[in-house]
């Protein structure tokens, strides 16, 4: 691995500046990005959903007709379409998971595309490195900050000072990805983020802070405290009135959503979309997914459990949004799959190759994108997993520009040399 | 809602009311009128960067001084420090604070004694959880750490719990501070494998008693811990199955040359090669001779005899362990390790740019000494661009050193839970977990975030208000009186040694002056001083 430890200090006022030129260097994306010669797409919010522990990409979306997959999985495996508790088919090749169900309309609307064989070029089995170098998008070299915080970094932030409501983090902190920018709001469920206190001690608090935080004027920069520091804070504090004022608890969804219980977090972001706050990105953890035993098939065991409330909940989010949901891209990803071989406990272990979903308004679905390398001993990748075809990096890459609107993508996904364009966007 | 503007000035016009606009002024370290600062009465006359005092070689020391001191080579001071540490002098704390060994210190171990599950070793731990017979069985690696892990959860708490203890209570602060740079400098993730077994160890054996030593020893003690081992997979690092260079890259580019140190890839594998072998002993494996599992052992049958070079030195064929040990001398004896741990040290207590001056003093003093941390740390506090005003309360406090320094400032007794912990979660720096082999970072851009901001204030406001978990506060002996005055006067110079500016003490009069109980005011008060944006950096 390769280090680069230190971030150099960022403050605000570069951040503007650096945003500012990012945004007229239209020279360098010509070459490696044909599909966008038009111009750079408008900005639309991007919702991460990162399935920690490494989902099962081949329970998930099922290649069924492959029959080396039965012979790997005789008690795991999802059996093909037409028979009880078998998979959804899709394309004649794969289908989903029956709990995936609620997304095959999305599928069929041309709302939900999958990439299969998805994964990282670097060989580790281990979670935790395996979850950072795909938050930092820089397989094999270590670094502290994350992929999306340098997508924010490369725009100038809209509403600077005035409480930004760009990136949130659904969790107590915010995630390797949106490491490193001064903007990104993490609390487990936004409607609590703010002070907490009594009622009227909170709100002597919230204006004593707000008087404290609130940027001096220039002639006292010199003052002992850092003008960056109190930036953020102030930015915190407006956030927090905003949210607030937003009375996220009270929110009722449209087209009768109904958000199943863990998945109330997606609610919330739905809330936001509506509001018009100028939300950029969203960032949900949904984790258990290390099914090393009682993995389950189509109706018990652990993943048909996980997926059951997780299904339901994003065709809540795609209701709940109505014509929102046109600029809206759900991207649902994992560290890596599992092995194709089901284990002696019912279970699978780390693998390598696995899937991830692009559920949004802008991507043509309908269709499993990416190079199916067959289960077959030979195909396998280091005898056992399921090869990665597709780097993530190029999903990344056709999302920083197709839903980010983002032209420049040197500085964003350091050292990627782009692979064939997968097209996975149709405006 | 209102602007922050009017709040000011509805604030100004109710001090005014209160005929107390003069002595806010007074209060605050720096006057809108360009006036130089009040000196307070118990500052000597000298300023900072005055002469050296003509006989020690020492420079006298001011109340502002002496917290800069204590902010940076402490995790910060308790109340009145600032003014004792002002008359005492620099020197002989220093003398104290460098002092080996370690004075024994009953108060604080009384205080860790409920946390001490988390530090013992890691052959009792697994007996303690899963009987006295559990290792004498042979176990796969898989299967030990399936049965272990249930009980990781809250030994991992214990262990943050004393860690966090010592920080609190030590008297032997400038230790601490080092135990936590030491900490992410050769940083492990407790939650990989049964890494968790081996950390209070580490800690306690390796980086603690060290911190202030040679940095030779503590590479070595490093390199040979099951915790270091296993993290970066020198454990399976085997000429058999073909080397690892997982721990040899890391050890170049982070513990020892830095990433411009001047390595190449040969030497990289060249590293990895030397050290094939070193592994750690096993439950379950045969045992040779009176082998103990978990502990270091160097399995000749793994390591490459082969010659080796690195950097130009070549190790000739058949060094066994001791070309190892070689390597790790050779390595902390490079000038490149010199400069490498020079400007991480002065981005540590300066600031967060490395001063050139700086880093050069503390890669001298390094060279001369032999690597001598003591020697090292002297040089920097002695350095110019340590005292100058530019460098001073700039630097955002880490996670951790905002929740001491809290602690600190209101003298909190930690209680025998280890719940103290989650606050630390909450503000993203969980000790022990950070998975990336560069430790938790140091900068402002990496902890400066609208969450962390937020949670800091709230943190702040449990704290004082008694709400915060895991410690004990008795507010009245930190803040005695109950006026508004009297608390922003009393407040401003137990919290930041009068550094508060105008517009902070102002927000938190006007605040006050809404508080009609006394108990009150007393909590927001406190709540505001270490909310405030001078109390997060240091």
């Amino acid at each position: 691995m390769t280090a680069q430890p230190s971030l150099g200090p960022i403050s605000r006022r570069k951040l503007l500046l650096g945003g500012g030129m990012a945004c007229l260097s239209f020279s360098s994306w010509g070459a490696e990005a044909p599909a966008v010669l038009s111009g750079a797409a408008r900005p639309g919010p991007l919702v991460c959903l990162f399935l920690r522990g490494a989902a099962d990409g081949l329970s998930l979306v099922v290649p069924y007709a492959d029959s080396e997959y039965y012979t790997a999985r005789p008690k795991l495996a999802i059996a093909p379409p037409g028979r009880p508790g078998g998979a959804m088919d899709l394309d004649g090749r794969f289908g989903l998971h029956p709990r995936l169900g609620p997304l095959l309309p999305a599928y069929r609307a041309g709302e939900l595309a999958i990439v299969h064989a998805v994964g990282s070029p670097h060989a580790t089995r281990s979670h935790f490195e395996a979850q950072d170098y795909m938050q930092t998008a820089t397989p094999g070299v270590v670094r502290q900050d994350g992929w999306l915080s340098r997508c924010l970094s490369a725009q100038p932030d809209p509403a600077a000072g005035a409480g930004s409501l760009r990136a949130v983090a659904l969790g107590q902190e915010p995630p390797l990805a949106l490491r490193g920018h001064p903007g990104v709001l993490s609390a487990p469920r936004l409607q609590k983020f703010g002070l907490h206190a009594p009622g009227p001690l909170r709100d002597d608090l919230q204006a004593a802070f707000e008087q404290m935080y609130a940027p001096p004027p220039l002639t006292r920069a010199s003052s002992s405290t850092s003008r960056d520091s109190l930036a953020v804070g102030a930015g915190a504090l407006a956030a927090a009135r905003r949210l607030r004022d937003l009375d996220l608890a009270g929110y009722a969804p449209d087209h009768d959503a109904v958000y199943p219980k863990p998945t109330q977090a997606l609610s919330e972001v739905a809330a936001l979309i509506k509001a018009g706050v100028g939300l950029e990105l969203a960032w949900l953890d949904i984790g258990g997914w290390d099914t090393h035993q009682n993995q389950g098939g189509a109706d018990s065991g652990r993943l048909a459990k996980l997926l059951d409330p997780w299904a339901n909940g994003l065709a809540a989010f795609r209701a709940d949004l109505g014509e929102r949901f046109a600029d809206v891209l759900v991207l649902v990803m994992t560290e890596f799959g599992r092995t194709v071989r089901e284990n002696g406990s019912g279970g699978t272990d780390h693998g390598h190759g696995s899937v991830m979903f692009l559920f949004g308004g802008r991507v043509r679905g309908g269709s499993v994108y990416g190079r199916f390398p067959g289960l077959s001993p030979a195909a396998l990748w280091e005898e056992r997993d399921l090869a990665v075809t597709t780097d993530f990096r190029d999903v990344y890459s056709e999302v920083a520009r197709r839903q980010l609107g983002l032209t420049e993508l040197s500085s964003i996904l350091p050292g990627y040399a782009p692979g064939p364009a997968l097209g996975l966007f149709s405006t | 809602m209102p602007n922050s503007r009017s709040i000011l000035i509805t604030a100004a016009a109710v001090l005014l009311a209160a005929g107390a606009a003069q002595a806010l002024a007074a209060l605050a370290c720096t006057p809108s009128g360009g006036a130089p600062p009040p000196t307070s009465p118990e500052a000597s006359p000298p300023v900072a960067g005055a002469d050296p005092h003509p006989q020690t070689g020492w420079r006298s020391l001011d109340v502002r001084d002496a917290r800069h001191v204590l902010d940076r080579f402490s995790f910060g001071p308790r109340s009145g420090e600032p003014e004792a540490l002002a008359s005492a002098g620099l020197e002989p704390w220093l003398s104290e604070q460098l002092a080996l060994p370690t004075p024994p210190d009953a108060a604080l171990e009384a205080a860790l004694e409920p946390h001490r599950e988390g530090t013992l070793p890691a052959v009792e731990l697994v007996q303690r959880w899963l009987g006295p017979d559990a290792l004498a069985v042979p176990l796969e690696r898989g299967e030990l750490e399936h049965a272990l892990r249930p009980h990781f959860r809250e030994h991992l708490a214990h262990l943050a719990g004393a860690e966090l203890g010592r920080h609190i209570l030590s008297h032997q602060q400038l230790r601490e501070v080092m135990v936590d740079f030491w900490s992410n400098h050769f940083n492990v993730y407790a939650p990989k494998g049964v890494i968790a077994l081996f950390v209070g160890d580490y800690v306690e054996q390796v980086l603690r008693p060290l911190a202030l030593g040679r940095f030779e020893d503590l590479l070595i003690a490093t390199a040979r811990h099951p915790a270091m081992l296993i993290y970066l997979d020198n454990a399976s690092n085997s000429s058999k199955a073909g080397a690892n260079e997982n721990y040899a890259r890391e050890l170049l580019e982070l513990h020892t040359l830095g990433v411009a140190g001047g390595y190449t890839q040969g030497d990289v594998a060249d590293v990895a090669r030397i050290l094939t072998g070193w592994s750690v002993t096993r439950p379950g494996q045969r045992r040779v001779g009176t082998e103990r599992p978990f502990e270091f052992v160097f399995r000749k049958g793994r390591h490459d005899p082969a010659a080796k070079q690195v950097l130009g030195l070549s190790f000739p064929p058949g060094g066994g362990e001791e070309e190892g040990l070689r390597l790790l001398r050779f390595l902390a004896a490079q000038p490149a390790t010199a400069r490498h741990l020079a400007t991480k040290l002065c981005a540590r207590f300066v600031a967060d740019a490395a001063p050139a001056s700086c880093v050069r003093a503390a890669e001298h003093a390094y060279l001369e000494s032999d690597g001598s941390l003591q020697a090292v740390l002297t040089a920097i506090l002695h350095e110019q661009s340590f005292w100058s005003e530019g460098v001073r309360a700039r630097k955002l406090k880490t996670p951790l050193e905002f929740v001491v320094s809290a602690l600190r400032a209101v003298d909190a007794h930690p209680d025998a839970t280890p719940r103290l912990t989650q606050a630390l979660r909450r503000l993203g720096e969980p000790l022990f977990e950070e998975s990336i082999p560069t430790g938790y970072p140091e900068s402002e851009a990496a902890w400066a975030s609208s969450g962390g901001f937020m949670n800091r204030m709230n943190f702040a406001t449990a704290l004082a208000s008694g709400r915060l978990e895991g410690v004990q506060i008795e507010l009245p002996r930190t803040l005695p009186e109950d006026d508004a005055l009297g608390l922003v006067a009393h407040g401003n110079r137990a919290f930041l040694s009068n550094g508060a500016s105008q517009q902070t003490l102002a927000a938190i009069a006007a605040g006050l002056q809404q508080q009609a109980r006394p108990e009150r005011r007393r909590t927001l008060a406190a709540a505001l001083f270490l909310g405030s944006p001078e109390f997060q950096s240091q």
